[in-house]
Parts: structure tokens; sequence; C-alpha cells
């Protein structure tokens, strides 16, 4: 590829006054800003929406240049003389006096560095007089790019350039080496362990940390935005369809990272196609059985983290008022699109819990993450109450209003698109249709009941905390809405969270149990596996027996 | 802020008033009750007091000032009410609705009540008494912006009250401003109050607002001195208020009342 000269000037131009530009890179495009200055390095996680605690990679031309930041050993000389420049990062220890920004290193004492391969981001880091930090020119979370139209569609024209170097050619992120201490591979990339294995002589794998130390170790990571549904023999009509292999037949769901198991080709294919399905609405994923050797290994990695989305996990979550303790360090998981169920007898702390959740209660301790966000950061609730929805008989809507007037207002305060529409249709849905001009408060409790659903589902939940939805209905419209839900949760692929005193509800509508008992979850597993472990015949008696102990 | 989420809850309430004539009805019922009465009283002290001989019609513009100060603190209390009240309270505060974004939207559909009730009451003024209000000229603007400010502020601490101590704390709701009218000096002269008690007044915007009415209408001067000092003194309360709000938010979440709050 040719050079535009002016292009790299228009680059230099901008980043030596602090700017943050997009480049080109082998691996993907990178976000980059000088890395030795605090501006330009603050810039770059303010776009990208990027947690401080989450370092940055620095980018360098040459040896002679990154020797003045980093102490180098003999392990990382032999890699470097292999695969450099190329898709791999190093960690190395940083010297004391570094002209590295503390938002790179998150002030620890160690730097990730990298030498691009691409031809532009080399002949721009030569003319250069610092290394460019360069994390991937996406906002967090959200898939890399891999061409400068994806840079563009990420942040439109809040940054000021992106140089332009056709489409990535690996189009993965590189491999991370820690060469701190022992060796050890802390991401999966564009160069294979087997290789780097080969070369410092050493039998090195990955294993996921639980601190972020590196970039893209986030539990949710490189997300469509839509559910990710792996290993799938067979797809859904709503379904986009990624395959490695050539079928006979073809459908317009079908995407081919490659059409003979190629994984290189595979691979650098495997962002522009989730970019691709992104922007033509599929609801799901499915992902054919890619292998798992080479560069398939961070194929699978990357395709795994895009597919946690919307989680719930609670660590070591306790609730005092006063001196009562309502809930004691309870630890659990959700995972996307799981129906999990929350008994126990009255005051165990379920409400308070989903209290919690909700954001509505300050835990004494712990932590809430919904999709690895914390829900006690301001800045995180509005965004994770967007996707969240919640019912409970205690809890009523205006009854003054008609149910069309409070679906409005609801619809409005969760900021849904095309609202008329979504009412109406949920209207028709519940069959509400009838009541759209009547006041909330003259319906019965069956339809004051479906309007509250409908209120719950006006934003589309990605999780939705149901507490005791069906308490004081008759048998019949129990039933509705049970039904309603069930089939809502497995088209949507909705997280539910179900707290309940109907056992045959629960193990109607849940895939696991959790059971509370003096703020404490005693006990969980799927309804059939807690009633053979405690020798019950059905959920009801596994209950009481529990409660009873 | 999203403007979109602060227009859902303010037509929330828009939609309350809408679909209910009693409500309307009792918006505008007692400023209007509260005009005639105060404006046979300002007939007969227009009559009968040296004071007030020249000007027709002071009392019952400060009453109608007064009015609308008590209106606008009353306006956002009662949206507040009517969540808890309605047992929606939870609703709202589990939407991705922001502090801010409720105090905006509270803030201007209170303004839209006070409003309702107000301005008829206002208009009223000229043919029942011949007093027209309007006839301020501009300081009064002004001198609705620090009323409205003002109630704003009563109102911000009233439901920081209510976020804090739950349904028990609505009592102090009503009769919040009745507390302060006394050190307001709204129908006297700052100098009727004793001394020590005038120094308290003095930190009150109100002492200010009402004093620079009465100039006007008596001695049609307008001191821009008085109107700023107000208007300052209202800025730093109502920052104040909203930092109790907050206060009070974060105070609710850890002591677990915006659960189930309710009657």
């Amino acid at each position: 590829m040719k050079t535009n000269l002016s292009n790299i000037k228009k680059s230099k131009y901008y980043l030596d006054k602090n700017e943050c530009i997009g480049i080109p890179t082998e691996t993907v495009y990178g976000l980059a800003g000088n890395a030795y200055s605090d501006t330009a390095t603050s810039k770059i996680f303010k776009l990208k929406k990027r947690s401080k605690k989450n370092p940055l990679i620095v980018h360098y031309h040459s040896l002679e240049m990154m020797k003045k930041d980093c102490h180098i050993n003999s392990n990382f000389i032999r890699l470097f003389n292999k695969f450099c420049p190329g898709p791999i990062t190093f960690i190395l220890k940083l010297k004391k006096d570094s002209k590295i920004s503390k938002n790179v290193t998150n002030k620890k004492n160690t730097l990730a560095v990298r030498f691009p391969k691409h031809y532009l981001a080399r002949t721009l880091l030569k003319v250069l007089k610092y290394p460019l930090a360069a994390p991937s020119a996406n906002i967090s979370t959200k898939i890399s790019p891999v061409s400068k139209k994806d840079v563009k569609e990420e942040f439109g024209k809040k940054i000021k350039f992106v140089l332009d170097g056709g489409v990535s050619e690996v189009g993965l992120e590189s491999t991370i080496v820690n060469l701190t201490n022992k060796p050890e591979i802390l991401r999966l990339g564009g160069i294979e362990v087997s290789r780097i294995n080969k070369v410092i002589k050493t039998d090195l794998s990955f294993k996921n940390k639980k601190k972020i130390i590196v970039p893209g170790l986030d539990k949710v990571h490189y997300s469509p935005g839509i559910p990710v549904r792996l290993n799938a023999k067979k797809f859904k009509s709503n379904e986009a369809f990624i395959l490695i292999k050539k079928r006979k037949f073809s459908y317009k769901n079908f995407y081919y990272l490659s059409k003979n198991k190629n994984l290189k080709e595979a691979a650098k294919n495997l962002y522009k196609t989730l970019r691709l399905i992104k922007k033509k609405k599929y609801k799901c994923i499915a992902v054919e059985k890619i292998p798992n050797i080479g560069l398939g290994l961070t194929i699978n990695d990357r395709l795994k983290r895009a597919s946690k989305k919307m989680t719930i996990e609670i660590k070591d979550l306790s609730k005092k008022y006063n001196k009562v303790l309502a809930v004691k360090n309870i630890n659990f998981k959700i995972d996307k699109g799981s129906v999990v169920g929350l008994l126990g007898p009255n005051g165990c702390g379920k409400t308070t819990t989903i209290g919690m959740m909700l954001g509505l209660i300050k835990p004494s301790s712990g932590n809430i993450s919904i999709n690895g966000k914390d829900i006690e950061s301001e800045k995180n609730r509005t965004k994770i109450l967007e996707k969240v929805n919640f019912i409970s008989p205690y809890v009523e809507l205006p009854k003054k209003l008609t149910v069309e007037e409070n679906l409005e207002v609801y619809g409005r305060l969760y900021g849904v698109n095309n609202l008329q529409n979504k009412i109406l249709n949920l209207m028709e849905d519940l069959d509400l249709t009838d009541f759209r001009k009547r006041k909330t408060g003259e319906l019965s409790s069956g339809q004051k009941n479906r309007v509250s659903l409908a209120k719950a589902l006006i934003n589309e939940p990605e999780i939705l905390l149901l507490d005791e939805p069906t308490a004081s209905l008759d048998p019949d419209v129990g039933d509705y809405i049970r039904t309603y839900i069930e089939n809502f949760a497995s088209k949507k692929g909705t997280t539910i969270l179900l707290a309940s005193h109907n056992m045959n509800e629960v193990e109607r509508l849940c895939s696991e149990v959790m059971m509370m008992k003096n703020g404490k979850i005693i006990d969980k597993g799927t309804c059939n596996a807690l009633i053979s472990k405690h020798g019950r015949k059905n959920l009801e008696e596994t209950f009481l027996k529990i409660v009873r102990e | 802020m999203k403007f979109y989420r602060i227009y859902g809850l303010s037509i929330r309430h828009l939609y309350l008033i809408k679909g209910s004539f009693p409500r309307i009805l009792d918006l505008i019922y007692w400023p209007t009750i509260q005009i005639i009465l105060w404006g046979f009283i300002s007939q007969f002290f227009t009559m009968h007091s040296d004071y007030y001989n020249n000007t027709v019609g002071v009392i019952l513009s400060c009453a109608i000032l007064y009015d609308f100060l008590f209106r606008s603190s009353i306006s956002f209390n009662m949206l507040f009410l009517e969540e808890i009240w309605s047992r929606n309270f939870t609703n709202l505060f589990v939407s991705p609705l922001k502090l801010s974004e409720i105090i905006t939207a509270l803030t201007s559909t209170a303004l839209l009540r006070t409003l309702i009730g107000i301005v008829p009451a206002i208009i009223l003024m000229n043919p029942l008494f011949g007093v027209s209000l309007l006839k301020m000229g501009p300081p009064l603007f002004l001198l609705f912006l620090s009323l409205y400010l003002f109630g704003t502020t009563l109102g911000l601490l009233v439901t920081s009250g209510l976020l804090r101590f739950g349904p028990a704390f609505e009592n102090v709701a009503w009769s919040s401003l009745f507390i302060l009218a006394p050190l307001g000096c709204v129908y006297y002269p700052l100098s009727i109050l004793p001394e020590w008690l005038q120094i308290f007044a003095k930190s009150l915007p109100l002492v200010y607002l009402f004093e620079e009415a009465r100039s006007i209408l008596v001695n049609n001067i307008v001191n821009y001195k008085n109107v700023i000092t107000a208007l300052t003194l209202n800025l730093f309360y109502f920052l104040g208020a909203i930092i109790v709000f907050y206060l009070a938010f974060y105070g609710a979440r850890k002591k677990g009342t915006l659960v189930n709050m309710g009657e």
C-alpha cells in the first residue's frame, strides 16, 4: 500500500495537539493518542467510555524508543525477534523515569507494549517523537473495528481524523504475553500460543484472570448487542447463522466466516461479520462450532465474551438495617436468558435483595454487577435501568390515568422508540385494547395486573425482576400471566429473577432455584436436583423441609 | 438529562389534571377565594388607613404574590405526594429517571399547576376591585421568578423529608409555608417585627420581595437592590435545597424507605 504523506502529516498534526485519531493496524483499528500526554490519554478513556482500571497498550516504532520506558529481558528479545512487528503485546516492567502517562498504566509499574506491523501505523510512529496509546477504536465492550468505516460508525464526528489503511489483515486483537515474571498468556490473539511456546521453549496456556490487568478481559466484551448462541447445530428463522464451512443450501441469514474452515480467514472476517449482522437487526446470533485449535481458540474466546450479555453477578452482598442483618453475604450469578427462582419464607430478605438489584436500596457491603457494570455507580444506574423492568403486586400504576396514558408515561420514561405502535401491540397482546381509555383504578385485579405487565414489558427488558407477580390472582389470570411471561422470555431471551411463593409457578418457569432463609442463600440448583437432594416429592415439600430445618 | 424522560414524568401529572375537572376547579378555587376575601379587606383598609390611602390594592397585590408562592410550593409537594398516594413511587424510582430529571419535571409541572390557579385570580382582580397587578411592570416578572424559586425550594425541602422519613412527613408538607409567613412580612413592613426577629427575617428573600412590592405599589419606585438581594438569596437556598434532596435520596436508599413507600 502506498503511503499518503499528506494523511500522515495530518495525523501527526492532530496527535501533536493531543487529539485522538483512528489509526489502522494489522489487528484492528486503534484509537490513538500521545502516550506521554495525560490530556490525550484521558480523551481516549472518555471517548471509549472505558474504565480507568483498564490499562492501555502503547505502540512503538522501534526497540530503542521502547527501551526508554521499559526494562527488557531475554524472553522478550526472543519473541521480539520472531514476531515483531506483529500482533503480539508484551507486558514489561516500567522504568521509573518513563514519561508514560499514569492514565495508561492505571498507576501500575508495568506497561503493555506492541510494535504494529501495518505500514501506515509504522510510518506514522516513525515521524512521531512519542509512542501511541491505542486501544481498539470502539466504545468499550462493543465490537472492535476493522475498517475506517467501522471507526466512523463508532465515534462519528467525536474524533477529528481516521487514517485509512484498508481492512485490518488479522482482524483480531494481539496476543498478550506477560513477561514481568514467569511468562504467561493474558489474552489470546492474532498469534497462536503454540507458536509462542516454541520460541520460548515452554508450555504456556491461557487462563482467564479475575482482575483486569490487560485490555479485552472483561467478561462482557466484543458484544454485538444481541444474544449469541454458540456451538449451534440448527438455526431459527429470526437468527443470523455464522458458519465456517460451506453448506449445500444457502439462506439469506447465513454468514460465512470461511467456506473451507480456514481459521485465518475466519479470524479476519469475525468482527466484520458481527457488525454486519448487528445492522440487520436480528434477534439472536447462532454460531456453528468452531474448531478449538490455533486461531480458533481466539475466535471462540471472542465469541464467548460476546455471548455473555446482560448477566447478573452478585458478590458478597449484605444489607444491615440498624442492627438487623437482612441480607447476609450472598453470592450468585444469573446467565443471559436464564429464569431463576428466589424462594424463601416471608422476611427472609428476597425483597431487600431485589431492591438492591434495582438500585432502590444501598447495600451495606458487596457488589451488584449487571452486564459487567456496577449498579451503584450513578453513571451506570440509568443505562442499566433502561434495560431492566420490575413487577410487584405491592407497587401500582397511577389509578387516575387511563391504561393508554400510563403506558405512554412509562414508554417515555424508558425512551421507547415508535411508542404508539408499541403500546398498541402490547395492548392487543395482553387483551387490553377494550380498556385503553378506562382509568387504571377502575379495572379488576386481573386487568390491572395485565396493565402492570404491559408496563414491565414496554421497554422490552433484557432483565425482568418479578416479585410475586401472580400473588392474589385467581388461577385463570395467574396462568395467563405465567404463560405470557414464559413465551416472552423464550422469544426475547430475557433474563428473569422470580421471587414467588407459588411452587408450581417456580417449577414451571425456572431453570434454577435459590433458597433463601434468614438473609442467606442456603441452597441452589435445578428444581429436580433440589427435590432429589432433599428426598422429597415436589418443590413445595422441599421448600417446607428447607425452611423448617 | 434527557428531555423525553422529563416530558414523560410531566405528562403523568398533566394527564391527571386533564382527566379531572374537580382537580382543575380545586386549583382555581382557593386563589380566587383569597382574592375576593383580601379584596374586601384591602378596600376597607384603603378607606380607613393613612398608610394605604394613596394606593388601592397593596394588600390585595401582596396576597396574590403570597398565594403564588404558596401554590408553587404546595404544587411541588402535591406532585410528589401523588406518587406516594398512588403507590407508584417504586415504579418511578426503578425507571431510568435521574434525580435531576425528577427535579426538572416537578419544577416545571408545578409552575404550570400554579399558573392554572393564579392566572384566573389575577384576571379577576381588575373587574372586581379595579386593581391590576400588571401595572407593576417588568419588576413583577422578577418578583414572580423569585417567589417561584423560593416556593420550589420549600417544595424540595419538604419532599426531601418525605423521601427520608416517609409519608409521616406529609403534615409538614401542608404547614411548611405557614411557619415562614410571619417572618416574611407579607402584609406589613419589616419594622413591625421586634428587632431580634428582624435579624432572622432578613435572611429570608421574602422580606425583600414584599418590601419591594409595597415600595413599587405605594411609591412607584423600583429598588433593584432589593430584587437582586432576593434573587441571590433564592438561588443560594435553591442550590442548598437541591443538595438536601440528593442527600435525602441517598439517605432513603440506605434506610430502605424507597421500597413500597405508600399509604
